[in-house]
């Protein structure tokens, strides 16, 4: 008993281990959301709050971007959640890992799951109760340093004038590449990227949609597809 | 007031998308064809993801920018030859930064 919650301890730490070279050079986004909400007529303690309610950067500065340009609720609401319709995939990615898993952590682990967090557990292999450590240890890391990020952007302010704009898809490139070894996800990787490509245009990362459904199903064809 | 509730709806929604499938196939046993086509999801999603921030600004930008081009090929080959993120990941930003630095 004491050997398996030290492997569990041993997953959590891992978890948080591994967020780490993700979380960081997001560290200028979530000081920038903070500037924005300072700069912002929206009431700080409200701009700070909606990195807990979202905890999602990308969606939380569409929505504040809004609000502070005078847009209405309704169009503040449905652009934030159109940024994050990409969610949706992830939660699909996520069933095999999540159905073994205790009910309590299937309602609260999904809220941990932006971008960062989906591209660490992904690729994590482990039992269950390691799985559920390792995503708990990464999602809270990420959590914490998150609503610290973003409250020091609101309080102090900073000016953020580096470009480390390529450091965080290299990251996502990199948890990637091991994996297409095998043919199904490379073939689902290399439509995915393909079709994104020739879709960028598309307004709010709708082009990461269509290529994502698009490698969707060209990894089901390389699997065998209706064969059974 | 607005604010709060704009964050508050917007989280609910942003919650619900992720957790849409988690919640909805919960305990129920998935047929092969449904664990084949969920199977190869998150290299997708990935490789999807990649490719929407790095043309940001644009395809013609990513093309033509050869400190970027150049690292992700040398994420490639490392992380193909290595199998580890590590190698990947430190070859995309020696080679990034170096040409950077460069060019």
């Amino acid at each position: 008993m004491r050997r398996m919650s030290r492997e569990v301890r041993r997953s959590a730490l891992a978890g948080a281990r591994d967020m780490l070279p993700l979380i960081l050079p997001a560290i200028p986004f979530g000081l920038l959301i903070g500037v924005a909400i300072a700069e912002s007529s929206i009431p700080n303690l409200a701009g700070w709050f909606s990195s807990s309610l979202m905890f999602a950067g990308a969606a939380q500065l569409t929505a504040i971007t809004l609000l502070a340009e005078g847009a209405g609720a309704f169009a503040a609401i449905a652009a934030a959640l159109t940024v994050n319709a990409r969610h949706v995939m992830y939660s699909a990615a996520l069933v095999p890992q999540f159905r073994p898993q205790p009910k309590w952590f299937r309602r609260l682990g999904p809220y941990m799951l932006l971008d960062q967090v989906f591209a660490v557990v992904t690729t994590h292999v482990g039992r269950p109760d390691n799985w559920r450590a390792y995503y708990l240890g990464a999602g809270t890391f990420a959590w914490v340093l998150w609503q610290v990020i973003v409250g020091v952007g609101v309080l102090y302010s900073p000016s953020v004038n580096f470009d480390i704009s390529f450091v965080i898809p290299a990251i996502f490139l990199s948890l990637l590449v091991p994996a297409l070894v095998r043919r199904p996800p490379a073939a689902a990787a290399l439509v995915a990227v393909g079709v994104t490509a020739a879709f960028w245009q598309v307004p709010n990362r709708g082009g990461m949609l269509i290529g994502g459904l698009a490698g969707i199903i060209a990894g089901y064809l390389a699997e065998g597809g209706d064969q059974e | 007031m607005t604010a709060w509730i704009v964050f508050t709806v917007a989280g609910l929604g942003t919650y619900l998308s992720r957790s849409f499938f988690i919640l909805i196939v919960g305990d129920h046993t998935l047929s092969v064809r449904a664990e084949r086509a969920l199977r190869n999801i998150g290299p997708a999603v990935l490789a999807a993801l990649t490719a929407s921030l790095l043309t940001t600004d644009g395809l013609v930008e990513f093309v033509t920018s050869i400190p970027e081009v150049a690292a992700v090929v040398a994420a490639l080959a490392a992380g193909l030859w290595r199998r580890t993120f590590g190698a990947a990941f430190l070859a995309a930003i020696i080679v990034w930064a170096g040409l950077s630095a460069i060019l």
